[in-house]
């Protein structure tokens, strides 16, 4: 079996917390054309939701957004 | 106790793959309309169809501050029904076995064997013969140098009804 190579398009959110903690949320298949005013929109869906995972602080707002590939490379080791 | 909670976002793509993502570390307060409308906002940024979220809830008790050292679980394995008779109680706690306390409330005497292994017998008094009322018993463990003190109750149903 040949090595196998897949490449999957997310959109990479970066949550901001109360106490300077950051986190990412990765989505897979994003659509096209997101905007700014799309993220900014899920700021009050997750106040109340999500939490800082070190001192369950509270949420502060998505930070940053992105399209992301992610390229896995499953190698193959079984015996030649 | 620590409470964590995630919740599951299931959808599917345009072949009708099955898709679930999890997000951690949510609020375990947040009610299922705050976790829907943020699991239907965050699926709104891709191409997949929404299906539905699932909340999950996971209770660790051996953090934070439930001590094992304070544990004794008691459990009662037979009970007794009539003045003189003998209850037995299992004791599980942690580390070597250590001579027991036991006291109670009411007018009842105790005949104790076993104070210092992890299986009590207990035989119960009640001014003569005949049935008994139920009898609380308060079981303390010492505190040595390795372990604190542990306390705990257990009941013993009587005939009395």
């Amino acid at each position: 079996m040949p090595d196998v190579t897949t490449t999957t398009d997310n959109v990479r959110l970066v949550a901001g917390f109360v106490d300077g903690d950051e986190r990412t949320i990765r989505m897979p298949n994003p659509r096209t054309g997101i905007t700014k005013a799309d993220i900014q929109a899920l700021d009050s869906l997750a106040t109340g939701v999500l939490i800082g995972d070190k001192y369950s602080s509270d949420f502060s707002g998505f930070k940053a957004a992105s399209y992301i590939k992610i390229t896995k490379k499953v190698f193959d080791l079984s015996n030649a | 106790m620590s409470t964590k909670a995630s919740f599951y976002l299931n959808s599917k793509d345009s072949t009708g793959k099955a898709i679930q993502r999890s997000i951690t570390d949510i609020n375990p307060d947040a009610n299922k309309y705050q976790i829907v409308a943020l699991a239907k906002g965050l699926n709104a940024l891709t191409n997949n169809t929404y299906v539905s979220s699932t909340k999950v809830i996971r209770e660790d008790l051996q953090v934070d501050t439930d001590d094992p050292q304070f544990w004794i679980w008691p459990t009662l394995i037979t009970d007794v029904t009539e003045s003189g008779d003998s209850a037995e109680i299992e004791l599980n706690y942690l580390g070597d076995t250590r001579t027991v306390s036991v006291s109670g409330e009411g007018a009842m005497y105790y005949n104790i064997s076993g104070q210092n292994t992890k299986t009590l017998k207990i035989a119960i008094e009640e001014g003569g013969s005949g049935p008994i009322n139920d009898q609380t018993l308060v079981i303390t463990l010492p505190e040595t140098d390795k372990y604190k003190k542990a306390t705990t109750t257990v009941t013993i149903k009587g005939g009395k009804s």
